[in-house]
């Protein structure tokens, strides 16, 4: 099972994933993740297929001005373009707002 | 009938604004917005026509003054893409409306283009939550486009948030 998390900074992600999903390996931070792997210029749009098996939490980082620095919207491009390709791929896709799980695809467990 | 579709950065709201277009309408025009200055224009552009190539979409660039755009003809439906370019283009932009006439003109273009087809759907852009401080002017531009969602929210028959490429509804559409 694959399931997304996702939710502005600091609403409670990690706690959705540790009730909800205890049994699944857990990825944090999705969007730290990208952010390294385009420093060592590695492709994030990879992880949709290794992650497969895992609950995944990432802040959702989209909703802003575009920014100057090309490396940051290079940065945003890749954390969005990535959920979406999780996303699909997930049974379930969690939005998180002030620790309140809202599902956008699936049904909780 | 006005749809509104808007979303973060990469969170697939194009993909679903002309998967709208293409499931109501046979004639289809896409108004393209966007300058096409510098690399990451150049590159959006580009990823946009590849999206669209093969789905019977006419084009026409116009990045500005909708409300006097004449068309040659009238179109099941066209997708403008997208509302946060038009803005920026009338407040930014030499010839453009400025701050004091932007939203009107856009308002105004909205109506126009609608006198041309059956469905207009906008591709829009959430902007409004980085909490980050700006100059007076981007704040300005934030503030407009914030009034312009809401503005074009009252006339839509739907409006449509895409999250992950998951299109949530904001305001939906009323069944017949």
């Amino acid at each position: 099972m694959t399931v997304l998390i996702i939710g502005g900074a600091y609403q409670g992600k990690r706690k959705v994933a540790e009730n909800l999903y205890a049994d699944l390996p857990r990825i944090e931070n999705l969007h730290e993740i990208v952010r390294k792997m385009l420093k060592e210029d590695k492709d994030p749009l990879s992880l949709a297929d290794t992650l497969c098996g895992h609950v995944i939490t990432c802040d959702e980082i989209g909703c802003g001005i575009v920014p100057i620095d090309r490396a940051d919207e290079n940065w945003r491009e890749a954390v969005g373009r990535l959920c979406c390709a999780l996303a699909q791929k997930a049974d379930a896709v969690v939005r998180v707002i002030a620790g309140v799980p809202q599902f956008i695809k699936g049904e909780k467990p | 009938m006005l749809i509104l579709v808007t979303g973060g950065a990469a969170s697939g709201k194009s993909e679903h604004a002309e998967r709208l277009v293409c499931e109501k309408a046979q004639s289809r025009l896409y108004l393209a917005t966007m300058q096409p200055f510098g690399k990451s224009a150049e590159a959006r552009i580009a990823r946009h026509r590849a999206l669209r190539a093969g789905k019977g979409f006419a084009t026409v660039e116009r990045t500005l003054d909708l409300a006097n755009l004449r068309l040659s003809r009238q179109y099941d439906g066209i997708l403008l893409e997208d509302l946060g370019n038009l803005l920026a283009n009338e407040l930014f932009a030499p010839e453009g409306a400025g701050a004091g006439s932007a939203f009107d003109s856009i308002v105004a273009g909205v109506d126009n283009l609608q006198k041309y087809c059956e469905t207009l759907v906008i591709v829009s852009n959430e902007i409004f939550a980085d909490g980050v401080p700006y100059p007076p002017e981007t704040m300005q531009y934030i503030r407009i486009l914030g009034e312009l969602h809401q503005k074009l929210t009252g006339k839509a028959d739907a409006v449509y948030e895409s999250v992950c490429g998951i299109l949530l509804p904001v305001k939906e559409e009323k069944q017949p």
